[in-house]
């Protein structure tokens, strides 16, 4: 049963990737094995808890497969999540040349976080675990392999995050004698305890797209096809970061509210809200600013799981879904905006409620729900989180508050200056441009070009509607946050608490009035600003100027424009630092062997010569020195 | 008379009834036939030598003493000892004596008869100072050998060869001097001479005393040391060898390498450790003298710019290897020396054995005027390189074997910083070596010696039965070391 979940996505990837030629055949199959997916993952979840041990000896290693009320409840989630993204990517990768690939590494990833997320044994999860960083190098190479910047920089920042956490592994193991999950209970966060702790934390939050390990998902923003963005930062390696974050803090370690791991971790979390908040207002293009908010909203998660508190891990974990939701909705989004108008830049977006009516909404139910406008699904999460931070200390809740006035500040500014506006003079040219162009990515996007097969009649048709395959599933998404929403309470209490066990209730609407008010003074506050800096530009995609031009701010895109935050940076300096050393002292080895060495030979072999000139006087005063030193020696023994 | 009595009175009568029946003949045809009468000469020595070890073997005796012809056992008569150390050194100089006349026979011309006679008793000499049993003999034999080796330096009349011969006169005197001031020293204390006498004297005499013969006694073994250094030519005792190696004819370079300096030089320290070898600082002042020579001697090579000085300055390196093993004392490090001095005589003998053929083909010797023989020279350059690896101790050859076994030695005897200074200046011996082997073999060839041709005749038979032996040595080594330690002598 374990073992399908981890062999049907792999199947079901050669199966998409030799049909990749028929789009209907490969939509059908797709569709028909997330559902089997979805109904292994259900079935498993009715079944309740029990391990399997793979036939499989690796010394030192008991491979085993678990399925526990936490796994069980995060690969539901992803399940549900596949044939979404699915759908998405089977429409969006139609008739691209690199799309069978795609696809398959696709699956091998659903592959890879089904096994992560069932492994019991450390060594198992980390052979899943590097297995997803394979093929996110293999999909992010896909399309760019000449210039694989994207693909070079996930490895090595990603590569970091996974040395760390292997780290964390190996301090982890050795503190509690087993490779198994099962086996770590409440481990103390002492010595060794700690550095496995802090190290396992910080890969899988790394893992998850924390600062200072973010560092590749704007450029992959860039480079990488949407719908990889909806399945990577959106979604997949947020819930196996989070679940695995989840699983050290609540199980593994016994982590202590305000313990210096908890206090340090809460740190990162706030840095990220912020940091990358405010990064994202400066952004001007659509997905570059949707991947730093990805990113700024895994500090919202950081922040609940590093508390410690069960509010805090409750919060954080349905942040988690709720994020998943809207952020691979708001992906999905700019996929469709990109296969509608040819392009993602904000400024010369605009006004596409029109063409795009089924985006527009479920983008609005996306944005209300990531801004956390009271009664949406991140509403309850984003409370809940702020519960955690006040309790631990205020200027965390702040720096939250804080990060959701910068939220819904350029979440305002993308939806302004992308559906309503004007579209700008440009936008015209470019969208003529791209048809003449990019006739085969235009015809791709739209399945009804199955019967319009010209290249022509494709442009004017993915002008005139949305693309089903496209549209569909932002709609399920859209359903799905209005749906937590509604159902917040049984999904809090009822599926997050009783997997984590938790004792309180924390389901229902926040119990605290003040800070309610508060939060919805600050969406106001941000919506003012809105309107404040979009009067005085007089455009909606530069209504965030006013606020990045302040003096604080815009030394600090001074400083990430240089990549001063930029941990690949860091790493490519040290690296470069160290490689220069090496080359140093490989200098100093090579001249010490072809200076050093000979010519002190030749020195000493010249002066030694010249002593030998040949005059007999000298010989024998040399054989008279010699007696004596050997004299000497008998003197200096006896 | 047994075979064994045979050999032994060989090793004396041998070569002097070589030179009495070699003079027998008129000039012209000694001088054309000279050939196959030293020849014989040194072919005897060898089979004498095998011949002698096989016999002493099978008896079961470890030595065989006897008188040249009068009965040992009378009192106080001098008389002849063979063992096996001395059977290995005896074939070394019959081996060293057969190489020379095979290159003589093409290098020397108008000398050969001066050259056969002086060849037959310097042959006698050492085996004189081989097999007597008390210091004096050893002395007048030692005489004997330097006196030959002058003249055959000298004899070629030219004024290098009498310079170098001068040098090395006046050295060897100086050497004379200090052995003979040290045998009257050692008299004084114990009134003979005789190896077996003055063996553990050591024992009997102490620094702390106060009696002058007691202090003579240390005076003395200063003296010996330091005089058998002078014949062995290391550093400081060394800058005789160079000049002399060089002036000299090519056929008496080998012998002056291959046998005199080892026997004459290295053959006396090693009675001196046998018999003092329990005073303390006569084992350190052995290494302190081996370990100088081989830094220095090596260091020198390097910036030598004629071939045969840098062979002679590779000797003075090598002889401190023997040296090192030498003061360890113990039987490896015996073992160890009688293999480097194998070994040694088999590489080194190589190298003047090309440096006749250089000679012979190309006119010079001058490493300037030498380049890319390869070629030309096949046999010469391959022989070459194989003497290159054994001097540097790399396997398969005898040299690798012999300087592992003093490497052993010095750490066995508790001197690892002696083994390990030993082990890298072994880098050192290659960079000379592969200097020369660059200059005079590899890269372009000169354009005035393209028209030069292998040399042929003794002098390419010399160098392949050289070679040989240097890789058969090689091979057998570990095979010797077998029977050693079966025979519980390691």
């Amino acid at each position: 049963m374990l073992a399908i979940l981890i062999l049907l996505p792999v199947a079901a990837g050669c199966f998409l990737w030799l049909a990749r030629r028929h789009y209907v055949i490969s939509q059908l199959g797709g569709l028909l094995f997330a559902l089997l997916n979805l109904a292994a993952a259900l079935r498993l979840y009715q079944g309740g808890q029990f391990s399997v041990i793979l036939p499989v000896t690796v010394p030192g290693f008991s491979l085993t497969l678990r399925a526990d009320q936490v796994a069980e409840l995060f690969l539901l989630f992803a399940a549900a999540m596949v044939p979404l993204l699915l759908i998405y990517s089977i429409g969006f990768v139609r008739d691209k040349k690199w799309g069978g690939l795609y696809l398959l590494y696709l699956c091998l990833s659903i592959a890879m976080v089904n096994g992560a997320l069932l492994s019991d044994d450390l060594g198992l999860l980390l052979f899943f675990w590097e297995g997803l960083l394979g093929t996110l190098f293999g999909m992010l190479l896909l399309r760019n392999r000449e210039n694989p910047r994207a693909a070079v920089k996930a490895l090595t920042v990603s590569g970091l995050a996974d040395l760390i956490l292997m780290l964390g592994i190996a301090a982890s193991v050795y503190s509690a004698h087993t490779t198994l999950m099962s086996g770590m209970q409440q481990l103390p966060v002492t010595g060794v305890g700690a550095l496995g702790c802090a190290a396992l934390l910080m890969g899988a939050l790394g893992k998850a797209g924390c600062m200072p390990f973010h560092a590749w998902i704007p450029l992959a923003a860039e480079d990488a096809p949407t719908p990889f963005l909806a399945a990577f930062p959106g979604s997949l390696e947020k819930i196996l970061g989070i679940y695995l974050a989840a699983r050290v803090v609540t199980e593994l370690y016994a982590v202590k509210p305000g313990s210096a791991v908890s206090v340090t971790v809460m740190i990162f979390g706030a840095a990220t809200i912020l940091l990358a908040g405010a990064m994202a207002l400066a952004q001007t293009d659509l997905k570059r600013l949707l991947a730093y908010s990805a990113v700024s909203q895994v500090g919202y998660m950081v922040l609940g799981l590093g508390s410690g508190l069960a509010v805090g891990v409750a919060g954080a974990v349905f942040h988690l879904f709720n994020h998943v939701l809207y952020k691979t909705g708001l992906f999905m989004t700019a996929g469709a905006v990109e296969a509608a108008a040819g392009t993602t830049d904000l400024r010369q977006l605009g006004g596409l409620r029109h063409r795009l009516p089924l985006t527009t909404g479920s983008v609005v139910i996306f944005s209300l729900a990531i801004t956390g406008f009271p009664g949406l699904n991140g509403f309850y999460s984003k409370e809940l989180v702020f519960d955690a931070a006040l309790e631990v200390n205020v200027i965390f809740y702040l720096a939250a508050l804080l990060g959701a006035v910068i939220t819904a500040i350029y979440i305002l500014k993308m939806l302004h200056s992308v559906f309503w506006g004007q579209p700008a003079a440009a936008e015209i040219n470019a969208d003529q441009r791209q048809g003449a162009q990019n006739q085969p990515a235009a015809a791709a996007v739209n399945p009804a070009a199955d019967q319009l097969p010209t290249a022509r009649q494709a442009k004017v048709t993915g002008r005139q509607g949305e693309a089903w395959a496209l549209a569909i599933p932002q709609l399920l998404l859209a359903l799905a946050c209005v749906g937590f929403a509604v159902g917040e309470s049984p999904v809090v209490d009822g599926l997050i608490g009783q997997a984590f066990n938790l004792q309180e209730r924390f389901g229902g609407f926040p119990k605290s009035a003040a800070l309610v008010i508060i939060s919805c003074l600050a969406l106001a506050l941000a919506g003012a600003d809105h309107l404040y800096g979009w009067r005085r530009e007089t455009a909606a995609s530069r209504a965030t100027d006013h606020l990045t031009g302040l003096p604080g701010l815009r030394q600090l895109y001074v400083a990430a424009q240089r990549g001063c935050f930029d941990l690949y940076v860091w790493l490519t300096a040290g690296v470069r630092a160290f490689s220069r050393l090496c080359q140093w002292i490989e200098n100093g080895v090579t001249w010490f062997y072809d200076i050093g060495v000979p010519r002190t030979i030749m020195g000493a072999g010249n002066w030694l010569s010249a002593l030998d000139n040949g005059s007999l006087a000298r010989y024998l005063a040399l054989a008279i020195v010699g007696m004596l030193a050997v004299g000497l020696i008998f003197i200096l023994m006896l | 008379m047994t075979i064994l009595s045979i050999c032994a009175h060989g090793f004396i009568y041998g070569p002097i009834l070589v030179v009495l029946i070699y003079n027998l003949f008129n000039h012209e045809f000694a001088r054309k036939h000279f050939f196959w009468f030293a020849g014989t000469g040194a072919v005897w020595q060898i089979l004498a030598a095998i011949g002698g070890f096989t016999a002493l073997n099978q008896n079961g005796q470890t030595s065989y003493a006897f008188g040249a012809f009068w009965d040992i056992r009378l009192a106080g008569a001098a008389f002849f000892e063979l063992n096996a150390t001395r059977f290995l050194l005896l074939l070394i100089v019959g081996l060293v004596a057969l190489i020379s006349v095979l290159v003589a026979h093409q290098t020397v011309d108008f000398n050969r008869s001066s050259y056969t006679n002086l060849l037959m008793i310097l042959v006698l000499g050492m085996n004189g100072m081989l097999l007597v049993t008390d210091l004096f003999s050893l002395y007048v034999f030692l005489e004997v050998t330097g006196l030959c080796c002058f003249i055959m330096i000298a004899m070629f009349r030219s004024r290098a060869d009498l310079e170098g011969s001068f040098k090395y006169l006046i050295l060897s005197e100086l050497s004379g001097i200090f052995i003979l001031t040290a045998i009257a020293f050692l008299m004084m204390k114990t009134g003979s001479l005789r190896y077996a006498d003055l063996a553990g004297l050591g024992q009997r005499i102490s620094a702390g005393s106060g009696q002058l013969e007691d202090l003579l006694v240390y005076a003395a073994l200063i003296l010996l040391i330091s005089g058998f250094a002078i014949k062995t030519g290391v550093v400081p005792f060394h800058s005789w060898l160079p000049d002399a190696y060089q002036s000299a004819d090519t056929a008496v370079s080998i012998l002056l390498s291959g046998a005199v300096n080892k026997v004459a030089g290295v053959y006396g320290l090693m009675i001196v450790m046998q018999l003092f070898g329990d005073v303390a600082p006569v084992g350190p002042s052995l290494a302190a003298v081996g370990i100088i020579s081989i830094i220095i001697g090596a260091l020198l090579a390097v910036r030598q710019p004629q071939y045969k000085r840098v062979v002679a300055y590779s000797s003075v390196s090598q002889m401190g290897y023997i040296l090192l093993a030498l003061s360890t004392g113990t039987t490896l490090g015996l073992v160890a020396a009688l293999a480097h001095i194998l070994s040694h005589t088999a590489f080194k003998s190589t190298l003047f054995t090309n440096a006749a053929a250089l000679q012979e083909q190309t006119g010079t010797l001058e490493l300037k005027d030498l380049g890319g023989l390869e070629n030309q020279m096949p046999v010469t350059a391959f022989t070459s390189i194989i003497a290159f690896l054994s001097t540097a101790g790399i396997p398969p050859t005898a040299g690798f074997w012999s300087k592992i076994l003093i490497i052993l030695a010095l750490w066995q005897a508790g001197s690892p910083v002696l083994a390990g200074v030993a082990l890298v200046a072994g880098i050192l011996s290659s960079a000379y070596l592969i200097r020369l082997q660059r200059t005079v073999f590899f890269g372009q060839t000169r354009p005035e010696l393209a028209k030069v041709r292998e040399v042929r005749g003794s002098v390419l038979t010399a160098e392949v039965l050289l070679t040989v032996i240097t890789l058969g040595l090689g091979l057998l080594y570990p095979y010797i070391l077998l029977l050693l330690h079966a025979g519980g002598i390691l």
